[in-house]
């Protein structure tokens, strides 16, 4: 009885399973699919055995013969290979190598690190429907892109501008899902974006709370950040290491973040009372601030500060001499000199954009207004807190006149202990004295200024301070024009 | 093959190490030449490759292998400076240059270049040449691409896929 249970039960889908019927049909589907698969292979050797005749009567035939074969090589290196390859491309030039081959087609959005970078046209004229459909064009293309990404697959680095084809120009949607996956460095620009785009800090943080924090490196170029904005960024995004704001608006009043180690702040506006309370700074650069500058708290473990002050684009408000507070406690810098930099008056608007990169020197000695100064101060950091805070202040009136002989106008408040040197620059005062008497106790320093623009009246009062004067005339520009002022 | 004093690999006179490509041909090069790749670096931190024994690498032939240790040569007094912070604008500027000539090869030592540096993980050797091929890439139409990689033409049936894909990117070849 047992047995035969067995028997039916295991004959039954066996019998089944190899009916007769069923097998045929099995054997006609199989032959029609190798079929297919053999005549594709018979079409393609055809037309490879084609392509040799044919270039044997064309000129090249041997040529190509030798780079076919280097065409496959190419196309047999390992993934990681070529997803370097593709990191080095932009996003609208890798998307070609998918014609190369087969292979290609699923690696080219995969690269780890995408530069998907598309100037928003509406600043740069030209018209207008076009820019949008473009714009629209590149969105559909991005998002095409990011669905064709590998799955799980990380992605590092995601460089972007804004563009304005969505309220949001994209760029959230994008960052949010560069962060989602683990993203450690993310660029945005608005650079030629019409107005000072406004980005999401939500987009920055990872949504779900499981998803570490990897995001250490932040770019934003050209973008506003509002106090919201800016207060939810620094603290939520707590892996945050480098910070680097170029030509934007800050609206807010603090970046206050405790991860961040490297600041880089330039060509930045400010508001009046916004501070800096990033205790745990490295470096901060704070180039050509606008507006006002950037009060700073003690930070213990700076080693490197580069600082250009620009008269021309600071605001000459009078009540902000006794507010600015710097601190200098800087150890060697030596790479501010590429951040001298100098412009024309006329330039110094907010609107001015163009040689925020490269660190260039271009002097433009037409107006002769070029100035510059900037400070590093390598000093043993003895550590007296509070007392080695100085200002800064910069008069803007007295350079119309004699556009050469402007500098940092020292302006101190020796604001732990309130010390004579106090008194050392008024609001007018002329040519960084203050500022130079104030550093009393830093033991050596760097300063890079035009000849003749400093004057040392005060140093022969500080004690115990061995300045080491470094008069760098930029460039050959400024010896010509400046050099009969000093 | 006198390996002097290959002590500690403490300074002193440059400790050497022994390489040997896939056809038998040893190379012999500096310790910290050597350690610029990954996958090297432990061995000779044990101690490996000196004296008589050498490292076999069965990947690598000899040409390229010379070709590697030309760049490693070059750049590890700067790796040894811990990415030469101190480096001046001129030792950088040489070293580019040493790069931009370096990467000035036929394909196909360029490809077996990148397979070695991938093999023997050396990082600054990898991006260059990751660079190199992606400068290939740049700024060319599709077809441009296939013959500067050394692609088969494509067949019919590319071709169409090629032309459905450029106008579906329309934009990306402008």
């Amino acid at each position: 009885m047992s047995p035969f249970v067995i028997a039916l039960t295991g004959d039954l889908p066996y019998s089944w399973r190899n009916h007769p019927a069923r097998l045929r049909s099995r054997l006609r589907r199989r032959t029609r699919r190798l079929k297919a698969r053999g005549a594709r292979v018979l079409d393609s050797s055809h037309v490879r055995a084609g392509n040799p005749f044919d270039e044997m009567t064309p000129k090249d035939a041997a040529a190509h013969g030798a780079s076919g074969g280097v065409g496959c090589r190419l196309n047999v290196l390992p993934d990681p290979i070529l997803l370097r390859v593709l990191c080095h491309l932009k996003a609208w030039e890798a998307v070609r190598t998918c014609l190369l081959s087969k292979r290609w087609r699923s690696l080219w959005a995969s690269a780890p690190r995408l530069d998907v970078r598309q100037p928003c046209g509406c600043r740069g004229g030209g018209d207008e429907f076009d820019n949008y459909r473009r714009a629209e064009q590149f969105a559909a293309f991005v998002k095409h892109l990011l669905f064709r990404r590998r799955p799980l697959l990380r992605l590092d680095a995601l460089r972007l501008c804004w563009s304005h084809s969505a309220y949001d120009g994209d760029s959230d949607t994008w960052i949010t899902h560069a962060v989602r996956h683990g993203a450690r460095e993310i660029e945005l620009s608005g650079a030629h974006h019409a107005a000072y785009p406004l980005p999401d800090y939500l987009s920055f943080v990872p949504r779900d709370t499981s998803n570490e924090m990897r995001l250490k490196i932040v770019r934003l170029i050209r973008v506003r950040l509002d106090g919201t904005t800016l207060t939810q960024f620094c603290s939520r995004c707590s892996s945050l290491e480098e910070l680097e704001l170029i030509d934007c608006l800050i609206e807010g009043k603090v970046i206050q973040s405790t991860s961040l180690k490297s600041l880089s702040l330039i060509s930045c506006k400010f508001v009046d009372d916004f501070r800096l309370d990033s205790s745990n700074l490295v470096l901060l650069r704070c180039i050509r601030p606008f507006g006002y500058i950037p009060r700073t708290q003690y930070m213990k473990h700076l080693v490197t500060v580069t600082i250009v002050l620009d008269d021309l684009c600071l605001r000459n408000d009078r009540q902000w001499p006794s507010k600015k507070k710097k601190k200098e406690e800087f150890h060697d810098d030596g790479d501010f000199f590429p951040h001298a930099r100098s412009e024309d008056s006329e330039d110094n608007s907010l609107a001015h954009s163009t040689t925020e990169e490269s660190g260039d020197n271009n002097h433009n000695e037409s107006d002769g207004s070029s100035n510059y100064y900037d400070s590093d101060w390598s000093g043993p950091s003895d550590d007296e807190g509070d007392d080695r805070m100085v200002c800064y202040s910069l008069i803007a009136d007295e350079h119309k006149k004699k556009p050469y002989k402007f500098l940092i106008d020292g302006n101190n408040r020796n604001a732990g202990s309130g010390s004579p040197t106090d008194d050392c620059g008024g609001n007018s005062n002329f040519g960084g004295n203050g500022m130079l008497c104030s550093l009393s106790n830093v033991k050596t320093m760097e300063l890079l200024a035009h000849p003749g623009e400093v004057q040392f009246n005060h140093l022969a009062d500080t004690t115990a301070l061995s300045f080491v004067y470094a008069f760098f005339t930029v460039d050959d520009y400024a010896i010509n024009s400046y050099g009969d002022v000093s | 093959m006198a390996a002097p004093e290959s002590g500690d690999g403490n300074n002193g006179a440059a400790r050497m190490v022994t390489l040997i490509s896939s056809d038998n041909t040893r190379f012999e090069v500096e310790a910290a030449a050597a350690s610029l790749s990954q996958t090297l670096q432990l061995t000779i931190l044990d101690g490996g490759g000196g004296g008589g024994d050498g490292i076999p690498l069965p990947n690598v032939d000899s040409a390229t292998l010379s070709k590697v240790l030309e760049y490693c040569i070059k750049h590890a007094p700067a790796a040894a400076n811990g990415g030469a912070p101190n480096a001046t604008a001129v030792d950088r500027a040489e070293l580019e240059r040493f790069d931009n000539e370096f990467v000035n090869i036929d394909q196909s030592v360029l490809y077996s270049l990148i397979m070695a540096a991938h093999n023997l993980e050396i990082e600054g050797l990898q991006s260059l040449v990751a660079k190199k091929v992606a400068d290939m890439i740049k700024g060319k139409s599709p077809m441009e691409i296939r013959r500067t990689l050394g692609f088969p033409d494509p067949t019919p049936e590319e071709q169409a896929e090629m032309n459905a894909h450029m106008l579906e990117y329309g934009w990306a070849y402008e």
